[in-house]
């Protein structure tokens, strides 16, 4: 009797679970990074594949890297990427606000204490205040790094000093080119870029991310996704969450042997120790999946630089995001 | 019958033109594509005249063709003269051609970083390489040509007394304006290809820059404006090209 009810609640719970079972097993999932060497964006993805993460939730994750925000996005909404990760807000919210299939699953970075602007070692400048009425250089048109650079003219302004120029430069290696022939004073990074020639001595830190206090609790970048495929492969978006969380905290538990895989896979030439520095750029807090924060701050700001023709409704708000896929 | 052939051509054109721009409104119409990727011709070119008419793309697109203009003159000077010293000069154009074809095949684009170094972020940098680009096929078409010239029509020259100066202008030049004309189109046609390129890649200057912009706030209208605008403007160019040719070789 005993065995038959548990023959029983053996094959309920086996029939209630296959559903499930087969949502993930062998899913195929193709996500778009866009960075190879950013600890945030690639390393989550390098542990996973290193440590088997993907194929132990039965997943089959085909990374695609992709240039910037702006090409996720576009990949994302074609359909041809199905989650794309580490994107900033703008341009998805400018691309929803047009009709375009896509939701926003997480949280990706909040505040921006891991990017950081540096001078060359004989320049005058050494603080934030004292870069003043200079120029200051951002990546590109509504990146987090020209976010932070108007941040930073608030910030002087509030303080009575004179506002320094916003100057685009590009990528990291097109900053550093630009602050070595003059076009500004200080260049912005990201680490591991450049704690080398910072621990050599050829650049100094002005100032980091996390002194412009607009941004602290903001959201910065996100994760997200095709809306259809969320839609027919919950299982398989739910798992590969739940592995990219486990990433997240194989990467703050075990700092040692996430630089190993780091350095292997994004074929990193610094020394390990200095490598290892990146974790003073980045808490587990920033990288917290879950709440988006800030929201009304990147609202506000996605309307002012034109991401937004009109403000977005709470309802559409909520259809954009849904962290329902988070573990 | 020559005006009536030119006509028909036109006809043509226009038509072929017409008929490729419907089939996009049609299908962009009726969501055979998605109007996410693809945009009706009619709202791009309306975007295109309500962004030039409110001035928001005046500037840019007065930058992009200061950086046409600029990069073309360059161009051609430097091309007409290097092509001139390659064919006056015999062993220099033995020396020197087959590293300028080389250099014409070879994908110049990716030193644009060099450029971005020496001339800063700025038009300097684009109008420098796009510059370069285009000098390349006027110096190797302008050399070629000279070299070509019948030199029956030399000997004539010379047999009538005409001076160096005069054989130089009213012989060399009008036998050369073909082949050095396709060389000032193809140039134009790379400068164009460059100064455009490099203005979506770097995100400086004019149409190119606007186009990158609007790529990355999922403007598809303005997309397609801005390449609207891009092929007004190579039409432009050309038909101005045309015009100049004909006015050299009458």
């Amino acid at each position: 009797m005993k065995r038959g009810f548990l023959l029983v609640a053996l094959s309920v719970w086996l029939l209630s679970a296959l559903p499930a079972l087969a949502s993930t097993h062998g899913a195929k999932i193709t996500i778009g990074v866009p960075h190879r060497v950013l600890f945030d964006t690639a390393v989550p993805i390098y542990v996973a594949e290193e440590k088997g993460f993907f194929k132990a939730a039965g997943l089959e994750v085909n990374t695609v890297f992709v240039k910037g925000g702006g090409e996720n996005v576009q990949a994302v909404v074609a359909g041809d990427v199905h989650v794309g990760l580490a994107t900033g807000l703008f341009a998805i919210l400018s691309a929803f606000s047009k009709g375009a299939p896509i939701q926003v699953v997480s949280a990706e970075m909040t505040g921006l204490q891991e990017i950081y602007w540096y001078v060359l070692a004989d320049s005058p400048y050494r603080t934030m205040d004292s870069l003043a009425g200079k120029r200051i250089a951002y990546s590109n048109l509504g990146s987090s790094t020209h976010m932070a650079v108007l941040g930073v003219i608030e910030l002087l302004q509030s303080k009575k000093l004179k506002a320094p120029e916003a100057v685009a430069l590009g990528s990291v290696p097109d900053t550093f080119t630009g602050i070595k022939t003059g076009q500004a004073e200080a260049g912005w990074s990201a680490p591991p870029f450049f704690l080398d020639r910072i621990e050599k001595g050829e650049l100094r830190i002005a100032f980091r991310g996390d002194e412009i206090p607009k941004f602290r609790e903001v959201t910065i970048r996100v994760n997200f996704a095709n809306a259809d495929f969320l839609k027919k492969n919950p299982g398989a978006a739910r798992a590969f969450f739940k592995t990219y969380q486990q990433s997240l905290d194989f990467m703050f538990k075990n700092q040692e042997e996430t630089v190993k895989i780091w350095m292997k896979r994004a074929d990193l030439k610094m020394a390990e120790p200095t490598v290892k520095k990146t974790y003073d750029f980045y808490s587990k807090g920033a990288l917290n999946l879950r709440p988006i924060k800030g929201i009304q701050v990147t609202l506000e700001d996605a309307a002012k630089f034109g991401f937004l023709k009109k403000a977005l409704t709470q309802e559409e708000l909520d259809r954009l995001i849904d962290l329902t896929y988070l573990p | 019958m020559w005006a009536r052939e030119k006509t028909q051509s036109i006809l043509n054109r226009s038509l072929m033109v017409l008929s490729c721009l419907l089939l996009l409104e049609l299908a962009v119409s009726a969501q055979w594509v998605s109007p996410l990727f693809f945009a009706k011709p009619s709202a791009a070119l309306r975007t295109l005249w309500s962004q030039l008419a409110n001035g928001k793309i005046a500037g840019m697109v007065f930058i992009t063709l200061y950086e046409i203009g600029f990069a073309f003159l360059l161009a051609t000077l430097l091309g007409l003269l290097l092509g001139y010293l390659l064919w006056r000069y015999r062993i220099l154009g033995l020396s020197y051609e087959l590293l300028l074809s080389s250099l014409f095949a070879s994908p110049l684009i990716l030193l644009y970083p060099l450029f971005l170094v020496a001339f800063g972020r700025t038009s300097a940098a684009i109008i420098a390489l796009a510059a370069l680009f285009g000098l390349i096929p006027i110096a190797i078409n302008t050399r070629s040509a000279l070299d070509h010239v019948n030199p029956v029509l030399i000997q004539v020259g010379s047999s009538m007394n005409l001076l160096p100066r005069q054989i130089f202008r009213h012989i060399l030049i009008p036998a050369a304006a073909p082949a050095v004309f396709s060389g000032f189109r193809l140039g134009l046609t790379y400068i164009l290809k460059t100064i455009l390129g490099m203005e979506f890649i770097v995100n400086v200057g004019g149409i190119g820059k606007w186009i990158s912009e609007a790529a990355f706030r999922f403007e598809t209208e303005e997309i397609y404006a801005g390449l609207f605008g891009v092929l007004i403007l190579s039409v432009a160019f050309l038909h101005l090209l045309d015009r100049m040719e004909r006015w050299i070789r009458r």
